[in-house]
């Protein structure tokens, strides 16, 4: 069978060179793979074991005037649940009983939950308290993941809710603040890359290094007081209560500098209980700063403004009232169709009569007039740095469609939209010597790299320092010259001009056959500290004097109080509220 | 068949003791390999770490006695036996297909659950031992017969494709492939026609290619080896992880239990695809040392050969050792892209029970066949005299053409 010499015969011997030639082209091929193309084969793993995660950065928080948060960022828990540990149904029924409870949930439902898919990780809930989310750590339950998140706190509850606005699941800001100062807030996150597995989990030991630290973003301290707040946002909710309106909105400035002290409007949302499957999608806006209306009877103290700034009038020019005044093809009524014969700028304002700004518009002329509502801020957005602030509806005279009545409607605030933002930063600036100021809502920005404050800007002088004066002093006549005024307050001077229009709007913009019935105010009257605006919005016919004015007699001295304006004792000038 | 019942007690010698160590190192490398591969598929699919390398360890204890047992036992009873082994190797292969006996896993039945904390056996393993043992046996007894062709050939053709064919049916292309292989050799290095060897292999060949068209899995294999950078993330995943897991040790490794591509990249890093990750934890270095203990088993695997002290020790001691090769062959050019990937385990490295304790026993039997080798001067001749003075054996004239050579085989055995 085998060789004579030995066994090792040529078979043998081409078997074992076979086997040696085998072995030396492997040993080859394997010093290749391993020695010459190692360069390409180490590439290839990096670009495949390692895997890029973005790593938010820390939000900054909200604050108020005084440095009080309102809304922050706290440690939190999402507590997922791995379905593939729960297709064991006692197995899922077990850790159910255990986690249902701390999350709020039925056993069943969540068992029902989590089994209606075989394989992934379930959510069960996002933003669990720190404390109770430790305490599930501890819990021994099948399939139960605790990772570590953050969720957005709000010390002061649903305190200035629209104004603040929230944060969207991938912490970035959605509506109000929130979202207008999102960079600031959000800081930039960082990226850390980080070995995986072919699944794309982390590898327990791997590397791992930042490829871009994040940058944690900076507190933005606001204008608002949290105290002028709760009083504006406690008093808005009583009166729409009270009065049954539909709706409304309040802001408080600082008529020198533009800040705003506070800004509230219903309807709106809470931040404790946010649903976003609530069909009113406009709900999740700050209606004080996106929605128009007609300002109404207010205008006209700009209307007032512009006929003395002009020198046309004085406060005691006047007009023969014949109860009406005739455009071309138009006649134009008093809002009561009273006929007050002989009176005066003063008595315009305070009787709030229509023909009266008619005659005090066409006296300006209507070049000068539109140029006038342009300087007050009137068609163009107030650039607060609020979001969604539309320029409002202005037509001027300038446009072919305008007509001659139109000057007439506009003189008293009607044909023309603009809002309340607008509204109460046009009229402050008679308030302040004729300067109209940007509001502003954001005080500061404290970032890592430093702080930036923010200082009041004047806009332009609109109207003269003594046209502005005598403007304020003929306010002041209209609430303390009329006894028993619903927005007279006592122990301050306070002036102020009621405005009442028809034209509600609805959540979802729809313009109802109702009224809108406001008031702009200040106090006091010889230096004033702060303005107000309030708006109540009404499906019946309401007047301005009567629910909106009270407001503003309700608000005024808790917050001249709070801001520390001593009451002029003896000079109490109204007597009944 | 002149097959004797109760060999004589010859004398004696010490095993190689260079195979004992080879085996040994590549168990203990495979051991520290299989751990570190496997720890992180442990944990996923048992929460358990350890829990591949436990079982491993047990199987090399096991194997480890058997390799033992087998060494001191004398290797001509195994000859006794062989048709009874055979007999087993084809029941277990029939049974592994019978539904309720035979476990399926990954759309092959290929192991025999035999309950208990006793984990599945692969009963291909041990049939590729048996029938070693038995068509050494039977070629050793049938001597010049295996050039005839239906009185040689053909039968062993027809036991070898009842083994191959039993087993395609699992199927387990790359263990029929290394069966084929190895019994082949084993008939071609008895002596048989070379038009009947290669015959054979050229139809199993054809056969084979028939097999790989016709299954999908086999077709993605063969396209996954050719093409593989077409479907990276599909078909030539595994091909493709292979690589950049040996690729990316360079010479000295990333260190030991620093494999990145075991985290899932690799499929099978802790069974076939091991020397993948062996090359990345400890570079060229690693792979060399493993190339190097397979080169000195061969090496020393031959010497066996050549020394065994009858055909049939000789015919078995190839049969192992081609076995051991193949399979190291099909496993390191499937890791390097070399040949198309089977499936097959790396000898005494990969994770695997029945692989592991069997190819220990085939190096139990090796050694045994070592225990009793002769001067390879004296083969062929009459044992040499008891004073050893073996030397004194005139050196044959040496026959230069094929004919005298052929002239001389029936000479040589007594044993028939």
């Amino acid at each position: 069978m085998f060789g004579q010499r030995g066994r090792m015969n040529l078979r043998l011997y081409a078997l074992a060179a076979a086997f040696a030639v085998a072995g030396a082209l492997l040993t080859a091929r394997i010093a290749y793979v391993q020695l010459v193309d190692v360069g390409h084969y180490k590439q290839e793993a990096r670009a495949e074991h390692f895997g890029q995660q973005e790593v938010r950065a820390p939000r900054g928080a909200i604050l108020d005037r005084n440095g009080y948060p309102l809304a922050t960022t706290v440690d939190a828990w999402d507590i997922f649940i791995d379905r593939s540990d729960w297709q064991d149904i006692a197995a899922a029924r077990t850790a159910a009983d255990a986690i249902a409870p701390v999350i709020g949930r039925k056993p069943e439902d969540l068992v029902n939950e989590v089994r209606a898919e075989a394989s992934g990780l379930y959510l069960a809930y996002s933003g669990l308290a720190f404390d109770e989310g430790e305490r599930l750590q501890g819990v021994e339950a099948p399939g139960l993941r605790v990772v570590r998140t953050e969720k957005r706190y709000w010390p002061e509850g649903d305190l200035a809710s629209t104004l603040i606005g929230f944060v969207g699941r991938d912490h970035g800001g959605l509506t109000g603040i929130e979202a207008d100062f999102d960079a600031q807030l959000g800081g930039s996150p960082g990226t850390i890359y980080f070995e995986r597995d072919s699944i794309g989990n982390r590898i327990a030991l791997g590397k791992e290094r930042y490829g871009r630290e994040p940058q944690p973003g900076g507190d933005i301290r606001l204008t608002i007081d949290r105290y002028v707040q709760r009083l504006v946002e406690g008093e808005l909710e009583a009166r729409i209560a009270s009065t049954g309106a539909l709706g409304g909105t309040i802001i408080v400035m600082e008529p020198q500098t533009g800040a705003i002290l506070a800004m509230a409007s219903r309807p709106g949302f809470r931040l404790s209980q946010l649903d976003f499957n609530d069909p009113d999608e406009g709900l999740f806006r700050n209606r004080a700063v996106t929605d128009v209306y007609e300002p109404g009877s207010v205008f006209k103290t700009l209307t007032a403004a512009m006929a003395i700034d002009t020198g046309h009038v004085t406060p005691e020019s006047t007009y023969d009232d014949i109860g009406a005044a005739y455009i071309g093809e138009s006649t134009i009524r008093n809002w009561d169709y009273s006929v007050n014969g002989v009176t005066t700028v003063t008595q315009v304002l305070q009787r709030s009569l229509n023909t009266g700004a008619v005659w005090l518009a066409q006296e300006v002329g209507a070049d000068a007039f539109y140029q006038y509502l342009r300087a007050f801020g009137i068609g163009e957005p107030t650039h607060s740095g609020l979001g969604g602030e539309p320029g409002g509806l202005l037509r001027t005279n300038e446009d072919p469609l305008w007509a001659d009545v139109d000057l007439a409607t506009n003189s008293f605030g009607q044909g023309v939209a603009a809002t309340p933002l607008q509204v109460i930063t046009a009229i402050a600036s008679l308030v302040n010597g004729g300067r109209l100021m940007r509001p502003y809502i954001v005080e500061q920005e404290i970032t890592a790299t430093g702080t930036r404050t923010f200082e009041p800007v004047v806009v332009r002088q609109v109207v003269s320092e003594e046209t502005a004066h005598t403007v304020a002093d003929m306010m002041n006549l209209v609430v303390e010259g009329i006894p028993g005024h619903l927005a007279s307050v006592r122990g301050y001077h306070v002036g102020g001009k009621t405005g009442t229009t028809t034209g509600a709007t609805l959540a979802d913009g729809a313009v109802l056959d109702g009224n809108i019935a406001s008031f702009v105010g200040f106090a006091p009257a010889n230096d004033p500290r702060m303005i107000m605006l309030v708006k109540l919005d009404f499906k019946e016919d309401r007047l301005g004097g009567q629910v909106s004015a009270p407001v503003f007699g309700a608000l005024a001295p808790s917050i001249l109080a709070y801001l520390g304006v001593r009451p002029e004792g003896s000079q109490l000038v109204s007597t009944s509220r | 068949m002149a097959v004797t019942a109760h060999p004589t007690r010859l004398r004696v010698g010490t095993p190689d003791y260079m195979i004992l160590f080879a085996v040994g190192a590549l168990v203990v490398f495979g051991i520290l390999a299989v751990y570190s591969s496997s720890f992180a598929l442990g944990l996923l699919e048992f929460g358990d770490a350890n829990y591949f390398v436990y079982r491993q360890i047990f199987f090399a204890v096991v194997g480890g006695v058997a390799l033992l047992v087998l060494m001191k036992m004398d290797y001509r009873q195994l000859r006794v036996v062989s048709p009874l082994l055979m007999l087993g190797a084809i029941l277990s292969l029939v049974a592994v297909l019978v539904p309720g006996i035979g476990v399926e896993r990954n759309g092959a039945a290929r192991w025999i659950s035999l309950g208990g904390p006793v984990p599945p056996l692969q009963p291909s393993e041990f049939a590729k031992l048996a029938l070693i043992i038995y068509v050494a046996a039977w070629l050793a007894g049938r001597g010049e017969h295996v050039k005839a062709f239906w009185t040689g050939f053909f039968p062993f053709v027809l036991l070898m494709g009842l083994v191959a064919g039993l087993i395609m049916l699992q199927p387990d292309l790359g263990t029929t492939i290394v069966i084929v292989a190895t019994t082949l050799t084993l008939v071609f290095v008895a002596g048989a026609s070379l038009t009947h060897v290669f015959a054979t292999a050229g139809a199993g060949a054809v056969v084979a290619s028939m097999l790989i068209a016709a299954g999908q899995y086999r077709a993605d294999r063969i396209f996954a080896f050719i093409r593989a950078e077409d479907d990276p993330s599909g078909r030539g995943f595994h091909t493709l992880q292979l690589l950049i897991a040996l690729g990316s040790g360079g010479w000295h490794g990333l260190g030991l239990g620093e494999s990145r591509q075991k985290f899932f990249y690799v499929p099978g890093a802790h069974t076939d695809g091991i020397l993948a990750i062996i090359g990345e934890e400890m570079g060229f270095i690693g792979t060399a040392v493993v190339l190097g203990l397979f080169a000195l088993l061969m090496v020393r695997g031959f010497r066996v050969v050549v020394r065994a002290r009858d055909d049939f020790g000789a015919l078995l001691a190839v049969g192992i050792i081609s076995w051991i090769g193949y399979q190291a062959i099909i496993n390191i050019g499937g890791v390097t892209r070399a040949l198309p990937l089977t499936g097959i385990p790396l000898p005494y490295v990969s994770y695997g029970g029945s692989a592991l304790m069997t190819m220990l026993a085939a190096a139990g039997i090796l050694l045994s066949i070592s225990r009793y080798a002769v001067d390879p001067k004296t083969i062929g001749k009459k044992q040499p005299p008891a004073d050893g003075s073996s030397e004194k054996i005139v050196r044959p004239k040496r026959r230069t053409s094929r004919e005298t050579r052929k002239a001389a085989w029936p000479q040589r055995k007594g044993a028939r």
